[in-house]
């Protein structure tokens, strides 16, 4: 059992990018698609050339991470070029979407939510896109979400923004938590990686307040839009139940519920066994 | 492994502090011999051989290891921390209840 190295995770935030959509009916040459591609596959290429190393020490990793970072910053530009080019063609969209998941905290960030905010706040390749968001929680993602929510006209397209933007928050909170725990040589590549405002950022959420914000935003979804079916996954009623379910009874703040069950010698035990006492429960595994 | 767990048990023993391990591996047999090879000597209730197990599972754990603090009321205060701020955590919540207890 391992904790995953945050080069791992980065590698794994780090999703190929969403085709652009192939439209058939169109017989003109898509020059706009053409060169999001070409710019694509200079982009992964360069990519999986840092994928091969397999850096053994926390020296190499920070290296490796800051090679990685000077080979592959400058293509935030090139990608916010392209979509300023093609402003509300698709394709600007699937180019604002690779800023979005690869700079995180980069002014071109910025941008990219003015931009699909003003231009595609209606794409339903937003339902893909979202997903791979929320999961990283960033000041550029919040404004989006938020903004998305906002906008959003009642109906399905509301439901399934007021669930991303419970999604961003819940993400917001487990990531305040994880980082309370992280160490020093992690912290270093989060630094690295993102910047040195990510931390600030991140540490700064107000745990209780964000986690009450989301509940609400669930139960709404759960009490409003229940069966709006996404493109990819189950309902959101049931999605939300199952985060709200977290959210109630394991949040910050919740009373534990009770466990009980047999060790290892078959003894009978329960949590409430050790109430007056301080726990550590660890879920753990020797694999 | 699990220095830090031995550790910290270890640092509080006499304290009123419980180390409880709710454990995913698939072999109850073979997950005695490695406790007592490893000297892991905090209790775990055996979650039935997997990582989908009852106890695991409505406690909606989906990543391993996972980590929560309850306080001497039973109340959740930490998730996920490790090594050092796992101390810093644990020692503030026996000084609080220390405290509450006056």
């Amino acid at each position: 059992m391992r904790t995953a190295s945050l080069w791992l995770l980065a590698l794994t935030l780090l999703a190929p990018a969403a085709r652009a959509q192939d439209d058939a009916k169109d017989k003109k040459p898509d020059m706009g698609k053409q060169e999001f591609q070409a710019l694509q596959k200079e982009f992964q290429t360069t990519q999986q050339s840092f994928f091969k190393k397999d850096p053994k020490t926390d020296e190499e990793r920070l290296k490796l991470l800051q090679e990685y970072k000077k080979a592959l910053d400058p293509f935030a530009a090139k990608f916010a070029a392209l979509a300023q080019k093609y402003a509300k063609d698709p394709v600007a969209f699937d180019a604002w979407g690779q800023v979005l998941q690869n700079w995180q905290f980069s002014p071109e960030a910025d941008k990219a939510v003015e931009a699909i905010l003003k231009d595609h706040s209606a794409s339903d390749k937003l339902q893909e896109l979202l997903p791979r968001l929320t999961g990283m929680p960033t000041p550029a993602v919040e404004k989006l979400v938020r903004g998305l929510a906002d906008k959003a006209k009642e109906g399905d397209a509301r439901g399934l923004a007021v669930f991303e933007l419970a999604q961003f928050l819940n993400s917001k909170v487990e990531t305040a938590q994880t980082l309370k725990g992280i160490d020093e040589e992690m912290l270093k590549q989060i630094e690295l990686m993102y910047g040195p405002n990510a931390i600030k950022w991140m540490s700064a959420t107000d745990i209780l307040k964000t986690q009450e914000e989301a509940e609400k935003l669930y139960d709404q979804v759960v009490t409003k839009y229940a069966n709006v079916k996404p493109k990819n996954g189950g309902a959101l009623g049931e999605q939300a139940k199952a985060t709200l379910f977290e959210l109630r009874n394991l949040g910050i703040g919740k009373k534990a519920p009770e466990i009980e069950g047999e060790d290892v010698d078959g003894k009978k035990f329960k949590l409430s066994d050790y109430r007056g006492k301080v726990v550590v429960l660890d879920f753990w595994g020797n694999w | 492994m699990y220095p830090h767990e031995r550790s910290l048990v270890k640092r509080l023993e006499g304290k009123p502090f419980a180390l409880l391990g709710i454990n995913s591996d698939h072999d109850k047999e073979q997950l005695k011999e490695a406790m007592k090879k490893e000297n892991i000597t905090w209790r775990s209730w055996w979650d039935g051989g997997s990582t989908e197990g009852p106890i695991a599972k409505s406690w909606n754990v989906h990543g391993w290891p996972t980590i929560y603090v309850l306080d001497a009321d039973g109340v959740i205060r930490f998730k996920q921390l490790r090594e050092k701020s796992l101390d810093k955590a644990v020692d503030s919540l026996l000084e609080e209840a220390a405290k509450n207890k006056k």
